[in-house]
């Protein structure tokens, strides 16, 4: 009797269903359920790693400097006797905040510019020029360059990575606005009489969000790994702030000494990058038409 | 509506022409017709004869760079031409609109049924949300939507081709406009469904004083809804009639294959289809003489040289430009 449910029951409302059929793919997907857990352990470590840790991220104790991985110190200590643990775990709260910011304002920016640039010729010519211009510079030389420009500083970092991946979002989103444009509905918006503006930002940008949220995560993972090669070439966050990429240096002149150094932070950023890509990758397996045979 | 009189549209001299990489392309070249108030007019012809162009530019919905208009558009006594294009947005979707030929993609995918109709409720009327929502489902009623709340909530891809077609009606229904542009409105349906949307636009004019055009190449659509009919080629009107003149007494050699090729359903089937043996020349080498001479069989030297004007047909408000629409009628035809 109590296992027993009634029929109405099994036959939820379409609504009910088409999300619970949603989030069943979701499930299905490995990547994304992979993805997602690993990125949620690593923020659940981020936010409770300090109540774990045994002293502060900053907190010096010359008499166990370069202590190996042991019980009290899990990643050990480094050259200044400050718990390694501590240490990376406010190094991924930096990390976090980062690649999160960046991968706000490049989707808020990039999602701005493409959809000029689709819809407005003359615009496209002058912004893509930019753009490209932008993309011709290696990632982290234009970010040294800001930096150097706008001072170490880490919301600098922020402004710095936002300008260099900027462009790539909104390439995406210029080339997926692009065929939305021509698509008979933004014609008969036109014949409608809606106004450019009503167009581009009401009715295009829905169906550019899918390719956006993409692009977005894999913003998110370059970010973090650029901050990390910035902060390691002293160009990102200043020490004594802990950061993935300013622990690895530190460790580098240590590195046959003290390998833990090297191994866990190194690690962690591998892991951390690892799942926003499984993310990435999962999320354009559900989103993208095109890995996809119909829409929704 | 101050002034009524009788003539809602009139097109005079319409030329349209597109820049392209091998030079200017006239798509429509020279065309005139009225359109009056409560009337069908129905204008037909092959692809690529400039059937859509026409309503496009009428609504001007081309690309106004590329796009060169010459000629007027009087709609109510304004010139839609001369109109600057924020003037122009504002009489789109209210004083003329359009209903366009595929229902499929005409709808965008991320939005409700109910989110589009509010919303082109609400860029031409000051309405509030609440209002605009009461009045579109009222639209989806009057164009026979079954369930309009419901289908309020839906996706477009939720929805059938007729369904939806009905739901872009209701859509161009809702500014109220004067004029009702349907640009093949059944092409993307089967054909019950295409009998009930013809019925459904039927109705609707029937209901109100809009005037209406309707483009097509299915000459059973004009039979069933026009009242009077162009007929375009290449650009071209090559014919103008009442809708019973162009069924009974075709004039130009063109409407009269095109009426030739359309099978009878007792006829013969072992008979070959009738048709227009070789096709449309292209806009970039118009012919120098009748721009359907070398299709016609009743082609003689002068069709070849020197191009037919659009010639009144006697006493009647028919049109036609052929030079040998005299001694071909008196030929017995079909």
């Amino acid at each position: 009797m109590p296992t027993f449910t009634p029929r109405s029951a099994l036959i939820p409302s379409i609504t009910a269903d088409q999300r619970s059929l949603r989030l069943k793919r979701i499930r299905n997907n490995r990547q994304v359920m992979t993805g997602g857990i690993i990125l949620l352990v690593i923020i659940l470590v981020a936010l409770i790693g300090p109540f774990l840790s045994p002293s502060g991220p900053y907190e010096t104790d010359t008499a166990n400097r370069l202590l190996p991985p042991s019980p009290t110190n899990w990643m050990g200590t480094d050259n200044f006797g400050r718990d390694l643990f501590s240490r990376v775990v406010s190094g991924s709260q930096v990390s976090l905040v980062v690649g999160f910011s960046v991968a706000i304002i490049t989707s808020a920016l990039g999602l701005a510019i493409g959809l000029i640039a689709a819809y407005y010729r003359t615009a496209d010519r002058i912004l893509m020029r930019i753009l490209d211009g932008f993309m011709a510079f290696p990632a982290i030389l234009l970010a040294i360059a800001i930096m150097a420009a706008l001072g170490v500083q880490t919301e600098n970092v922020i402004v710095a990575l936002s300008i260099v991946f900027t462009p790539y979002v909104a390439r995406v989103v210029r080339s997926s606005a692009l065929v939305v444009k021509e698509q008979t509905y933004i014609e008969s918006l036109r014949a409608q009489g809606a106004s450019a503006l009503r167009i581009l930002w009401i009715n295009m940008t829905p169906n550019v969000l899918s390719p956006l949220l993409i692009q977005a995560t894999f913003i998110f993972a370059d970010s973090i790994i650029t901050e990390a090669a910035l902060s390691f070439l002293g160009a990102g966050v200043p020490p004594p702030d802990p950061s993935w990429g300013n622990i690895l240096f530190d460790g580098k002149t240590l590195i046959f000494s003290a390998w833990w150094m090297t191994v866990f932070p190194g690690l962690t950023i591998m892991l951390a990058v690892l799942g926003i890509n499984f993310l990435g990758d999962g999320l354009r397996d559900l989103l993208d038409p095109r890995h996809r045979g119909t829409r929704k | 509506m101050s002034d009524m009189t009788p003539t809602l549209l009139t097109v005079n001299d319409l030329h349209t022409s597109f820049k392209t990489e091998r030079g200017p392309v006239t798509a429509v070249d020279g065309i005139s017709f009225t359109v009056n108030r409560g009337e069908t007019l129905g204008v037909v012809g092959e692809s690529g004869c400039g059937k859509s162009v026409t309503a496009d530019s009428i609504m001007r919905l081309l690309d106004e760079k590329e796009t060169t208009y010459s000629g007027t558009i009087m709609l109510s006594g304004r010139d839609l031409l001369a109109l600057p294009e924020s003037k122009m947005r504002q009489a789109r979707g209210h004083e003329l609109a359009m209903i366009a030929q595929d229902s499929m993609s005409s709808l965008n995918p991320v939005f409700t049924i109910g989110n589009q109709l509010t919303e082109a409720i609400t860029v031409h009327r000051k309405m509030s949300k609440t209002d605009a929502r009461l009045y579109a489902i009222s639209l989806l009623e009057r164009t026979g939507v079954p369930e309009p709340e419901h289908r309020m909530t839906q996706y477009p891809h939720e929805l059938s081709g007729g369904l939806r077609q009905r739901v872009l009606i209701a859509m161009a229904l809702s500014g109220d406009p004067q004029l009702l542009i349907a640009d093949e409105p059944t092409t993307a349906l089967d054909v019950t469904t295409q009998a009930q949307i013809l019925t459904l636009i039927r109705d609707l004019q029937a209901t109100s004083d809009m005037g209406s055009i309707i483009i097509t190449h299915d000459l059973g659509v004009v039979a069933e809804m026009c009242d009077r009919v162009i007929v375009m080629y290449l650009g071209e009107v090559v014919e103008e009639s009442d809708v019973d003149g162009l069924f009974d007494t075709p004039k130009h050699p063109y409407t009269r294959g095109l009426l030739a090729s359309i099978p009878a359903i007792d006829g013969d089937r072992s008979q070959p289809l009738n048709v227009i043996t070789g096709r449309v020349p292209t806009l970039y080498d118009v012919p120098p003489g009748c721009r359907f001479a070398d299709r016609c069989n009743f082609a003689t030297d002068i069709c070849r040289t020197t191009p037919p004007p659009l010639e009144s047909v006697d006493d009647s408000t028919a049109k036609v430009r052929c030079w040998n629409w005299r001694s071909i009628s008196t030929e017995d035809h079909q």
